[in-house]
């Protein structure tokens, strides 16, 4: 290949390429928004979190200062409610 | 684009005046020009080699006038150019209307602008290229050129309504050729076909911005846009391909990821059980309870999340089960209840049922440590049940499909808004599929 053919294959690339990164600049916030979702999902996974939702209604932890309620119980907790 | 530049190297240009109404007029194309409008009488002439100028027609006066004045210069397509003619035209066998920008560049070559309900489309003449038309299906037609495929959008003869400026062809002589156009938006492919020959033109969407800004005026002297214009790019149409692999990346990302996250945290079954329920009849115990059930001792390998399976042998009765899910270190307790209720019977032969047997509750970030489960069965009348219990430690796939689903929101939408936009595009074309669809 010429020098010449190689500085003229380089100017298409850079072309190309010039022209997908103004691509990629017309779409930066759906790609934000893709990477954003990715990230919660990874987080999700390595946490053991359910996105849809979680069926705790109440967290009682001995050691510390009082229970309080989960998220999204389908059902309320009667009142006669005890620990063995 | 570059603004509107000053007129230090413009060519020269040099004035006549009208035959008829002896009003000087300014033209710019010394060598190139024999055909004139003026814009004073509305007459149109011919003056050639420095004879006699020769009537052509007399123009009324004209219903719209040019937005761009004659005169006017602009850099467009990094050109300098200036507007030296102006052709209001409308189609013979329609109501339509649309403007042309005769353009003249420093070489003294010709481009035209025109203007259809505030669409612009630059058009430059196709030098030495003939191509030919194929017909596909239906009415569909298609000109293919080493660049792209264009197809049919409409044919017409063209009436001249009037004309001012100069150029170097009888405009009026255009009124016999029939034209077709092809698009491939942002582009089009005009051809111009009469007995002797056939001409084909490239033209070029451009914006009411683009316009403005390169013939150097407001965006408020420019003409509203309406409707969708025949090669307007459609929403998102320059970026639909990156948008696509985006896309596919990212959901690929997150397929990769669950795999990962299964291979890390593969999903198993801690504990699986059927318990049979007994009365308390102990005196402080509340109608209709019985003894806890409570599982024997399960590890966790957290933070994960828990599925707990409950399923009861109901027989038209409810069950309302509150569990805790206990971790024998900490004594950090997860509760949650459950109402299983299975009814069914017969109604005028029709068998009937409602309610289920069985139910699932999910417990999220449940850290690593042993636990057991303490189920408090209340059921009615204190009949004896069957209360199986399975807890499987799981990557639940409702987050991937979640993710996937949000991430893939964006893309059909703007599928969508593409399909519109071509369906309303195509809806004005008598060259579409839309009817026979």
């Amino acid at each position: 290949m010429s020098i010449a053919a190689g500085q003229t294959a380089i100017i298409r690339i850079l072309k190309v390429n010039k022209s997908m990164l103004k691509n990629l600049l017309n779409i930066k916030y759906y790609i934000a928004g893709a990477a954003f979702l990715v990230g919660v999902f990874l987080w999700a996974g390595f946490t053991g979190t359910r996105l849809l939702g979680n069926d705790t209604e109440t967290i009682e932890d001995p050691s510390g200062p009082g229970s309080h309620s989960g998220r999204s119980g389908r059902h309320g907790s009667r009142g006669y409610f005890y620990h063995k | 684009m570059a603004e509107a530049q000053p007129t230090a190297q413009t060519p020269e240009s040099d004035t006549l005046n009208c035959p008829n109404c002896q009003g000087q007029i300014t033209y710019y194309d010394i060598t190139g020009s024999y055909f004139y409008g003026c814009p004073h009488c509305h007459f149109y002439f011919v003056y050639q080699n420095e004879g006699p100028a020769k009537k052509i027609r007399e123009f009324p006066a004209p219903m719209v006038l040019p937005v761009l004045p004659i005169g006017t210069e602009g850099y467009l397509n990094k050109h300098w150019l200036r507007v030296v003619g102006y052709i209001y035209r409308k189609e013979q066998k329609g109501p339509y209307f649309w403007s042309e920008y005769a353009l003249l560049d420093r070489k003294g070559v010709y481009s035209m602008l025109a203007e259809y309900d505030g669409h612009w489309t630059y058009i430059e003449k196709n030098p030495e290229q003939d191509y030919t038309e194929r017909h596909a299906t239906g009415k569909a037609y298609y000109v293919d050129t080493p660049e792209r495929q264009y197809r049919l959008f409409n044919r017409y003869h063209s009436e001249t309504r009037f004309v001012v400026g100069e150029f170097d062809w009888n405009v009026l002589g255009d009124d016999q050729l029939a034209v077709s156009e092809y698009i491939h938006p942002p582009y089009v492919l005009t051809c111009e076909k009469n007995k002797n020959q056939t001409e084909w033109y490239l033209g070029e969407y451009k914006t009411p911005e683009a316009i403005a800004t390169a013939f150097g005026l407001s965006t408020k002297e420019m003409p509203l846009r309406k409707g969708i214009g025949a090669n307007q790019p459609s929403p998102g149409q320059q970026t639909s391909k990156l948008l696509l692999d985006v896309t596919i990346i990212m959901v690929l990302i997150l397929v990769i990821g669950q795999l990962l996250l299964s291979a890390l945290k593969p999903g198993r079954t801690l504990h699986n059980e059927a318990y049979t329920t007994t009365t308390d009849t102990s005196k402080q115990a509340q109608a209709n309870t019985f003894k806890p059930i409570i599982t024997p001792a399960f590890e966790v390998n957290g933070p994960a999340m828990l599925a707990v399976a409950l399923s009861s042998s109901l027989d038209n009765q409810w069950v309302e089960l509150p569990v805790s899910l206990i971790n024998e270190q900490t004594g950090q307790a997860y509760s949650f209840t459950k109402v299983l209720e299975y009814y069914y019977g017969t109604d005028g032969g029709e068998s009937w049922s409602e309610g289920s047997r069985d139910d699932e509750a999910y417990l999220s970030r449940i850290p690593s440590g042993k636990y057991h489960l303490n189920l408090y069965p209340y059921a009615e009348n204190r009949q004896t049940l069957n209360v199986s219990v399975q807890v499987r430690q799981v990557n639940p796939l409702s987050n991937t499909f979640i993710i996937a689903i949000l991430l893939v929101i964006y893309p059909v939408f703007q599928y969508l808004r593409r399909r519109w936009f071509e369906y309303s595009r195509w809806s004005n074309s008598d060259y579409s599929d839309i009817e026979s669809q």
